[in-house]
């Protein structure tokens, strides 16, 4: 779910985002403090997460992405990579590496079918990721300005030939990436505890989705993500070898990533 | 001015050397840990040279300090003993990785590394009987029995191989290969530079670099753990350093880990949580606003200073007219002297045939044109030949050997060259070392053979003022340049793409004269061009192309009054 909107701004913006992960973190601090200070149920942040993530997302974009557009890819990599590492470091500063969670019972409900006994909340992800991944479809598929990102992210200089304004393009859509991610983050909060760091592996799963996938592919995300996230639950499954969940997982996306290049070699 | 430099290097040398003599304990230990990131700035700094970002060498960092403590705790190796093993551990594990993932390029490659060392990690905390897990190990007692001065030296010696590594890198024909690959990997190819092992080659380097300084590390401190000795610090504060200092150069890391590395110690002080901040922010201001970091930005202004200072180069005069045309060698057979030819070549790109089983041959004795409109498929044929793309059907054959499935640097090696069609140059790399890069790799000639070799052919061609940036070249001069480079190979074939496009009637005359002169060296020369006056001078036979066949061969004056030929470019009457 979480590499969506990131697909969505390495397909048409051509930037690899390696602050992905830490905006989601980000997104799940607003929610915790906005819960604390209001008293209310942390979900209620999300349309207020996505405002204002998606206002970050642009001052972002304004100030550092842009600017970096046409620079070599290693200079975009190796600023994304800082941005990470501010927004992580900055996390740090202000709220301590304590890691933190609301207590919030209504996660661990859970249902019984037969003699099957499992969590219900686990599903809202689910359904969270189908209606992120409906959303995106809608927006690029039958609005104006989803249209003119798709013209964008298949060819710059032809789109700007037709009249669309590129700049707004990119400013656009890498806001609505940002605000997907922050709103992402608040429902991160309900399920899981956070800690600044949080965001990392969530930027590398995302990448190892979006090129499993293929980029621009965003129901195959969907179905590479379901995939995924059982072979992590399967091997952590196994008592004795849960902590090798994580190098599955990474062993997977080198795999991957090494795959797809050698196909792309010999076609 | 050179011995200046020398005195002032040794000046600094001798500091840093005694520096351990005057200063205390407190300040023994910021001076080991800057010089520990120093060492992983410059090593890290190496393996960009090549283009390669990587991400990965806090993972070697960590492989370097738990291969030098496991040593020491489990099989009682002496402690330097063991630092220089986790380096060679950490050399041997990347040159492994290396034939994997060195066909990576840009961000998968950096992805990659970035997972290559989170799994290092994940290894060293999930074999707890062996790594010690979560806690890690602890030594009984640290290097020298706590000597900080002796920790400093032992710092200082491995920083100083990196930095001898460093400038080896940056003065050798090390600098050669890796700036153009960095620049241009097909050029690269096509000038005999073997990429792949280039680039394992500076990753066994550096990664073993790296893990030399993980068992200095550990050492000092007297003890591992997945968190610490795997810490993102040791991947962050590197690039940061090498960023601010300027990238590309032994000097610009030092300078930034020492501006780094003393401002870090006083924030470590000021904000206890959250000082990494600053080195996020630095890379992110640095890449947008001094890309080529301090020393870089020091050096431009200086050099500007000397243009300013002194005159431009006077141009380079036009070379004398060249003799009249050159006859094909009397007595040769176009048919029994080929030196290479091809057999039903084809190549598909999907759907698109791009050559569709194309035979051609080259001789000695004929310049060969090759013509044919857009999307004909003559570049693709020699990007073919010259092992750029591999064919999807037949064979090339080249002095009677089938080299259809060679890699393009060895076939520059055994004697085909091209220039492209694009003009390639390397721009990070002078006129003079452009052309140095064929005679060097794929004459296999030294460095200073190379540099006559690579005069010898541009007073040939008339080119002059090598010293100069290829930016300010002349598009005649680029053109040169190019030919050049393939020319310093000494190749037995070449193939031409286009030289005379884009330059005015002169200009053009003038390569004529070249391009004859080559021939009579005796290189077997295929000629692609579109201006047909060319071909009608220069060339000897035709081969037309036309959507990947070959639609007429023969003598100019024939193949222009072929009814297909004509076809093909006039197009069909309606």
């Amino acid at each position: 779910m979480v590499a969506l909107p990131m697909a969505l701004v390495l397909g048409i913006v051509g930037i690899i985002n390696l602050a992905h992960g830490e905006f989601m973190m980000l997104g799940a601090y607003f929610a915790y403090w906005f819960s604390i200070y209001t008293g209310l149920d942390p979900l209620v942040a999300l349309f207020p997460a996505f405002v204002a993530f998606f206002l970050i997302g642009l001052l972002t974009h304004l100030a550092i992405i842009r600017p970096a557009l046409k620079a070599p890819e290693l200079n975009q990599l190796l600023l994304t990579f800082g941005l990470a590492m501010v927004l992580t470091e900055l996390a740090n500063l202000l709220w301590t590496s304590r890691s933190r969670k609301l207590p919030l019972s209504y996660v661990y409900s859970s249902a019984t079918i037969g003699s099957l006994t499992f969590g219900t909340y686990g599903f809202v992800y689910l359904v969270a990721a189908v209606l992120v991944l409906i959303g995106l479809l809608w927006f690029l598929m039958r609005t104006r300005s989803g249209r003119a990102a798709m013209a964008v992210g298949q060819n710059p200089r032809g789109a700007l030939l037709v009249g669309i304004n590129v700049d707004l393009t990119y400013l656009l859509v890498f806001g609505l990436s940002i605000a997907i991610v922050g709103a992402i983050g608040v429902l991160f909060l309900t399920g899981h505890s956070i800690f600044p760091s949080v965001g990392g592996p969530y930027t590398l799963k995302s990448f190892c989705l979006i090129a499993m996938a293929g980029i621009g592919n965003l129901v195959g995300i969907l179905w590479t993500g379901l995939a995924l996230g059982m072979a992590e639950a399967f091997v952590a499954s196994f008592r004795g070898y849960g902590v090798w969940a994580d190098v599955v997982f990474f062993g997977v996306l080198i795999l991957v990533i090494m795959v797809k290049s050698y196909r792309r070699g010999a076609g | 001015m050179k011995t200046r430099k020398y005195i002032a290097i040794s000046l600094i040398a001798a500091a840093a050397v005694c520096f351990p003599l005057y200063t205390g304990l407190y300040l023994h230990q910021v001076a080991i840990t800057i010089l520990i990131y120093m060492g992983l700035a410059i090593s890290w700094d190496m393996l960009l040279r090549s283009g390669q970002l990587s991400f990965g060498i806090a993972g070697f960092f960590g492989l370097g300090a738990y291969t030098a403590v496991l040593l020491q705790l489990n099989a009682g190796v002496p402690p330097l003993f063991g630092i220089v093993i986790g380096g060679i551990v950490a050399m041997l594990v990347a040159t492994l990785l290396g034939l994997a993932v060195l066909r990576l390029r840009g961000i998968y490659f950096a992805i990659t590394t970035l997972a290559l060392a989170s799994i290092f990690q994940l290894m060293a905390r999930n074999f707890p009987s062996f790594t010690g897990g979560v806690w890690g190990k602890i030594l009984p007692s640290v290097i020298f029995g706590g000597d900080t001065a002796k920790a400093y030296w032992l710092a200082l010696g491995a920083v100083a191989l990196s930095i001898v590594l460093s400038e080896i890198f940056r003065h050798s024909r090390v600098h050669l290969a890796l700036t153009s690959i960095r620049d241009n990997e097909t050029v690269a190819k096509s000038s005999g530079v073997d990429v792949f092992r280039s680039l394992t080659f500076a990753f066994a380097v550096t990664s073993g670099i790296q893990g030399l300084l993980g068992g200095v590390y550990a050492q000092v401190y007297g003890f591992i753990s997945p968190a610490e000795s795997f810490n993102i610090s040791f991947l962050l504060l590197p690039l940061a350093m090498a960023l601010l200092g300027g990238v590309y150069s032994t000097a610009g890391p030092i300078v930034g880990a020492l501006i780094l590395g003393a401002a870090g110690e006083f924030l470590k002080l000021q904000i206890p949580y959250g000082h990494r901040l600053v080195y996020g922010a630095m890379i992110i201001l640095v890449v947008l606003f001094m890309p080529r970091g301090v020393v870089g930005a020091l050096r431009g202004l200086s050099r500007r200073k000397e243009a300013e200072a002194t005159r431009p180069e006077p141009r380079p005069e036009a070379r004398p007219k060249s003799p009249g045309k050159a006859g094909p060698v009397p007595g040769v057979s176009f048919e029994e002297e080929a030196i290479l030819s091809t057999e039903r070549l084809t190549k598909r790109f999907g759907g698109l045939v791009a050559l569709d089983e194309v035979s051609i041959a080259l001789s000695k004795g004929y310049i060969l044109g090759i013509i044919g409109p857009n999307g004909a498929g003559k570049t693709t044929l020699v990007n073919v030949i010259s092992g750029i793309y591999f064919p999807t059907g037949g064979r090339v054959i080249f002095e009677g050997r089938d080299v259809t499935h060679l890699p393009a640097h060895v076939r520059s090696r055994m004697g085909i060259a091209r220039t492209f069609q694009l003009i390639h140059p390397l721009t990070d790399l002078n006129a003079l070392e452009n052309i140095m890069v064929a005679a060097v790799f794929s004459r296999g000639l030294g460095l200073k053979e190379a540099r006559r070799k690579a005069e010898e052919v541009a007073t040939f061609l008339g080119l002059a003022g090598l010293r100069r940036d290829v930016s300010q070249l002349t598009a005649l001069e680029i053109k040169k340049l190019e030919i050049a480079r393939a020319l310093a190979a000494s190749p037995k074939v070449l193939f031409l793409d286009e030289a005379m496009a884009g330059l005015n009637i002169e200009e053009t005359e003038e390569m004529i004269g070249l391009v004859r002169e080559i021939h009579a060296q005796g290189i077997a020369l295929g000629v692609i061009e579109h201006v047909m006056g060319v071909i009608r001078e220069l060339t000897h036979r035709v081969v037309v192309l036309d959507a990947g066949k070959v639609i007429a061969e023969g003598p100019y004056e024939e193949v222009v009054t072929n009814e297909r030929v004509i076809k093909a470019y006039l197009g069909e009457e309606a």
